[in-house]
């Protein structure tokens, strides 16, 4: 990072190079075609003394005058300047890799100004002979400039050797060098007939007139022939890897060549149908049309072709953004604003007060050669707009991976946060998310008498808490809690309760009534569970919580009287993180929640872009998107295509999270889910589960094993502080970490990480598992997952997750813990029946 | 800040440094002369637009426009060879002054179509002949003068810090005390140069009204210009000027027998001696092309050495240039040969 940029916020830099360039190229071609066409008529008019077509071409010597040497020559100049002052770095290189080549072409530029001005000021002067002659030399001269252009423009797309070597020629003769050669010639060639009908169209009516028309018409048909042959030669002779990218992988790249093809065939048909002898104005109307036409796709090859070379302005050596390839990992070292040359010293390290100027300042050194700011290029404002600062943060780490026609963001963390921050919070508005605190709860913690109270009511949430999306335009966790319960008659040795016991729940305060109250199932003796139950956070007052409680109470059907009640907390939260990236915006603005619809749609579009599927039509016709239609929940074996939803999930946005800590699961899924003692002890998501990038493989991994095609994915993440090899597959929500894998025969943790070794199967989960006296389930006891007691960091009451231990211990503990066995066995116990441990050796 | 540490580190070149730097003043001063004969034939064109010496501005009309395709042309050159051993000068400079800069191709292009307009519709214009020319005037004057910031702007990285307060590319080198005396030391020799070129198609043709209008031109602009050397010479910094008296015995001699060369074309002009002031006109010219380049190393100096520059040598580019460069002067010369050898007919 060597060379200041110019910086053009309206315009951005890659506008005014591609203004130039585009008007210039096409000028060009014609003048190198155009001369041929001179000449060749020229020659034509004296064989067959036709004075008509001779003034034809002398008319449109001086038309192919003023248009080639003067706009033609000047915007040549103009490309160079433009290229100059937006891209520094790269123009700098390609002056030094091809000095004698930029040299050689001067010298053919020279050659081709002087003829054309002997040959313009020589029409009376010179011999017919002398004339033609430097009407060839002047083709010649013009031909040869493009053959060393070329080699220039090839070498950008397809450096080939010049890689490795570093010689002229390696570059110059590169793997696109004679097909791009024959195809511009082509071009030129349909060029030529293109202007050539400007000024035929305006000759007197006549033979003349008709028969040089349909000469343009022939060469238009010529060259818009061998450039379709040449051009599938071009495409043949990319490199096999960037051939796939320029047909399968860039949707810009389809995009012009979707213009390209629509493009051909109409001037194809314009060029035929001028051959028809059409009267002097329309003619000359319906040529200036076929001229325009001829632009729009002589352009949208010149663009396909730039789109091609993305995200390098010299492949796989100069980045778009002119950042040197080999310069990344040094980059990402130091810092860009320690490494480039052009930064106010102000700015060189990142602090709260400079952190949006830096911000700007990186954007000009990353983004801006190809982004504009509100202007007609690659306008940075609506790519931006959907972002929070986190979540552009997150996007920029992933550019180069998941965005293959972007350069990779280079600097330090810090830095790209800073650019994050001017993305979002600058350009935008956008604040970077943060919750409004919850209102403290006075909870009632339900009585217990331990001498009168025949029975222990445990209640626990099946999850931690249920993370829920509430869009109506798709699907992905709909709401569904499950609530289990066990109740034991107390005694030395407690019995589970007898089946007449008839156990219920219903929800407290201000919630809509349905289905949140209701009996629970019997599902094993003395155990009873609620499923489905639609608990959500907000309440019919407006306000939000997450964590509401519900009433579980025991009754005896034969006297009708409670026998036990107690109150446990279903978790649901709709924090879905989708927002950070989508759309930047909550359903629920006041209490930061929800799914808003522009947030929904965007899903689906990136979705749409990314699978090339429709889900975006299917829901504007009114249908409810299922994700899981696709991506079944758990492990796929209904779906050969899909991969199921979470090692989709997470194999998708990976790469945009990696190099994270547990920050990066909190982008997606609510703060607040785990509250229990890990937490206090800084073990997070990250020690059970592993880092966004094993997590992701080990998901994959599964998949692959069942033969799905996951290479895709897989090929963006690295794993991280271990090797691919060494990570165990992992089928979600039937495999999760297993507690006893740091709690060994239930002792105290020697490790802190528990990630890679999984529960065999959906029966040994945490949330299934009983003790060694198969009857009592480890959550009724420990408390929910992610909130195992005691789980003191609820942020609305420390004693929310822990209801039953204060009850019937009066403490905020493991149930049984510290010499409370009495809540159930009525008395000290001195053997750990449970399980081994227990507090009691 | 130090404006020292914005300087870029140079790239390799793939030959000797001396190569480049002698392509460089080589093809600039046939630039500049060309340049020369652009707007100092346009200004005299224009003071001779109406009267008795109207066939001074009708003649000129013809030859401008393929002049000014030779400046072009001939621009090329030069700033290659510049971008190839001093581009990590120049293009923070051109960045620095951007909008300026870019504004020059639409400058010159308004200037190449006026000239045009103006030779093509001479007959059938009347009072706007003079405007249009001097339309084309002005946008070469701006063009002139943006060149001038642009070569000096590079000489100077304390200018460019502008870009930390307006990054927008409309920063220029005013503040630089030599950008003046050098630009009208470099305008008024083009009306010398002009004067000149009207005095050899004059010559050429048998115009004598051309010729001694042009000789007229070429004495007292060049008498005038020795004073804007002078000043231009006064106004570089102490260091640097005491190098063109003494300090460097080559800088020394090379501006000492241009100014005296100038002396000459005074003489030469007086006489009306066209083919020997032509001569002398072209030597000073490339004289003070080369104290110009003197000029440029002596401020880089503190910074940068052309020696510094790292080399890959590869010769064989070289080499192909310098056969496309004779077979293209070759053929150009025999085109112009037998154009010249035609002019009766005409």
């Amino acid at each position: 990072m060597e060379y200041p940029v110019w910086q053009l916020a309206l315009t951005g830099g890659g506008f005014w190079v591609a203004l130039i360039s585009t008007l210039h190229v096409y000028v060009a071609q014609f003048a190198v075609g155009g001369g041929l066409y001179l000449t060749l008529t020229e020659r034509s008019a004296r064989r067959s003394g036709s004075e008509e077509l001779l003034a034809h071409a002398r008319a449109h010597s001086k038309f192919f005058l003023l248009l080639t040497m003067v706009f033609g020559a000047v915007t040549g100049v103009g490309i160079w300047f433009s290229i100059a002052l937006t891209a520094p770095q790269a123009t700098i290189t390609l002056i030094h890799t091809f000095l004698f080549a930029w040299a050689t072409e001067w010298c053919f530029f020279l050659g081709e100004i002087v003829a054309l001005l002997v040959y313009f000021y020589g029409w009376e002067r010179l011999t017919a002979r002398q004339h033609m002659t430097v009407g060839w030399f002047y083709f010649c001269f013009g031909w040869l400039s493009l053959f060393m252009i070329n080699g220039i423009l090839a070498f950008m797309l397809t450096p080939g050797d010049w890689l490795e070597t570093g010689r002229f020629w390696d570059g110059f003769f590169n793997p696109t060098f004679w097909p791009q050669l024959v195809f511009r010639t082509f071009i030129c060639v349909m060029a030529a007939g293109l202007f050539g009908f400007v000024t035929a169209s305006l000759m007197r009516m006549g033979d003349s007139r008709t028969r040089q028309m349909r000469n343009c018409s022939l060469w238009t048909v010529i060259g818009l022939a061998g450039m379709l042959l040449s051009g599938w030669w071009y495409y043949t002779a990319l490199p096999p890897q960037q051939a796939m990218l320029v047909m399968f992988k860039s949707a810009r790249v389809s995009n012009y060549l979707h213009w390209f093809m629509m493009l051909a065939p109409i001037t194809l048909v314009g060029g035929v149908l001028l051959a028809f002898k059409l009267p002097r104005k329309p003619a000359f109307a319906l040529s200036l049309v076929v001229l325009l036409l001829g632009l729009g796709l002589t352009g949208s090859f010149e663009f396909m072709r730039e789109a091609a070379r993305k995200p390098y302005l010299i492949f796989n050596h100069t980045y778009s953004n002119s950042m040197l390839k080999a310069d990344v990992s040094t980059i990402n070292e130091t810092g860009m604003l320690q490494q480039a040359k052009w930064i106010p010293d102000t700015l060189r390290i990142v602090t709260d007060e400079n952190r949006e100027q830096a911000g700007q300042w990186l954007f000009q050194l990353q983004c801006a050669s190809c982004h504009s700011r509100g202007g007609f290029i690659n306008d940075i404002l609506p790519r931006s707009a959907n972002y929070t600062p986190q979540g552009m943060d997150a996007f920029l780490s992933g550019m180069g991976d998941m965005n293959p026609y972007m350069p990779p963001f280079a600097g330090t963390a810090e830095e790209r946060q800073a650019l994050a921050v001017y993305l979002t919070q600058t350009l935008h508005g956008h604040k970077p998310v943060t919750f409004p605190k919850p209102d403290q709860l006075d909870l009632h913690i339900p009585p217990f008498n331990t001498h009168k109270d025949e029975y222990v009511l445990l209640a626990w949430a099946r999850q931690g808490l249920r993370f829920i999306s509430d869009t109506g335009t798709w699907t992905l966790q709909p709401p569904g809690s499950t609530l289990r319960a066990q109740l034991f008659l107390r005694g030395s040795l407690p019995e589970t309760a007898d089946e007449r016991i008839k156990v219920s729940f219903a929800v407290d305060g201000p919630y809509p009534p349905k289905d949140l109250s209701g009996p629970m199932r019997r599902i094993a003796p003395g155990i009873y569970e609620a499923s489905n139950i639609p608990a959500m956070p907000y309440r019919t007052d407006k306000s939000f919580d997450p964590y509401p409680t519900f009433t579980v109470t025991a009754v005896d059907p034969e006297t009708g009287q409670a026998v036990a009640s107690t109150k446990a907390v279903l978790p649901a939260c709709t924090r879905m993180g989708c927002m950070n990236c989508h759309g930047a915006q909550w359903k629920d603005k006041v209490n930061k929640a929800g799914i808003a619809d522009n947030v929904a749609d965007n899903v689906l579009a990136v979705h749409d872009r990314r699978s090339r599927t429709n889900l975006q039509d299917r829901a504007a016709a009114g249908q409810v998107i299922d994700c899981r239609s696709c991506h079944t929940a758990k492990q796929g074996r209904d779906n050969r295509e899909a991969l199921n939803l979470s090692a989709s999930m997470h194999g998708f946005h990976a790469p945009y999270l990696s190099n994270m800590d547990s920050r990066a699961c909190a982008l997606c899924h609510p703060a607040g889910l785990q509250r229990d003692p890990h937490k206090d002890a800084d073990i997070g998501c990250v020690n059970c589960h592993g880092s966004m990038e094993n997590h992701a493989i080990a998901l994959l991994k599964a998949e692959q094993t069942d033969n799905k095609d996951v290479g895709e994915e897989m090929g963006r993440i690295t794993p991280r502080d271990m090797e691919l090899e060494e990570i165990t597959p992992r089928r979600p929500w039937e495999q999760e970490p297993d507690c006893l894998t740091c709690h060994e025969d239930f002792g105290a943790p020697e490790s802190d990480t528990a990630f890679n070794q999984w529960t065999p199967d959906a029966a040994s989960l945490y949330g299934e598992r009983t003790d060694e006296t198969g009857t009592v389930m480890c959550a009724a006891c420990h408390g929910s997952p992610h909130a195992s007691y005691p789980a003191l960091e609820n942020p609305v009451s420390p004693l929310l997750d822990n209801i039953q231990p204060v009850q019937y211990t009066g403490e905020a503990q493991v149930m049984g813990a510290n010499g409370s066995c009495k809540a159930c066995h009525i008395e000290a116990m001195e053997d750990p029946a449970h399980h081994s441990g227990m507090g009691l050796e | 800040m130090n404006p020292a540490l914005l300087i870029p580190a140079p790239s390799p070149i793939p030959i000797h440094w001396a190569w480049i730097d002698t392509l460089l003043v080589l093809t600039f001063t046939v630039h500049i002369l060309f340049m020369n004969t652009v707007f100092g034939g346009g200004i005299i064109a224009l003071m001779n637009a109406s009267g008795k010496n109207e066939p001074v501005a009708r003649d000129l009309s013809r030859l401008l426009p393929s002049q000014l395709a030779l400046t072009i042309n001939f621009g090329v050159a030069p700033l290659l060879f510049l971008q190839s051993n001093y581009g990590h000068f120049d293009y923070p400079g051109s960045v620095v002054m951007g909008g300026w800069w870019l504004a020059v191709i639409a400058t010159v292009l308004a200037a190449y179509y006026g000239l045009y307009v103006y030779d093509f519709k001479y007959a059938s214009m009347r009072a706007g002949k003079p405007l249009m020319l001097t339309f084309a005037l002005l946008m070469l004057f701006y063009t002139a003068f943006m060149f001038s910031n642009n070569m000096t702007i590079m000489l100077r990285p304390e200018a460019w810090l502008q870009y930390f307060t307006d990054n927008n590319g409309l920063g220029l080198n005013l503040a630089d005390p030599t950008l003046y005396p050098r630009f009208l030391h470099f305008m008024v020799g083009a009306l010398a140069v002009g004067g000149l070129f009207l005095a050899l198609v004059g010559h050429r043709r048998g115009k004598q009204q051309l010729t001694d209008t042009g000789m007229r031109w070429l004495t007292r602009a060049t008498i005038v210009n020795l004073g804007f050397g002078l000043w231009f010479l006064l106004s570089l910094p102490q260091k640097i000027m005491l190098q063109f008296m003494g300090g460097h015995w080559l800088a020394t001699a090379t501006l000492m027998t241009g100014i005296a060369l100038g002396g000459v074309a005074i003489w030469a002009g007086s006489r009306k001696a066209v083919i020997p002031a032509t001569a002398v006109i072209v030597l000073t010219v490339l004289l003070m092309a080369v104290s110009r380049h003197f000029v440029r190393m002596f401020f880089l100096a503190p910074h940068f050495s052309v020696r510094d520059i790292p080399q890959l040598p590869e010769y064989s580019p070289l080499l192909m240039f310098l056969l496309s460069l004779a077979v293209v002067l070759g053929i150009s010369v025999w085109m112009i040969v037998i154009f010249r050898k035609a002019e009766g007919r005409a």
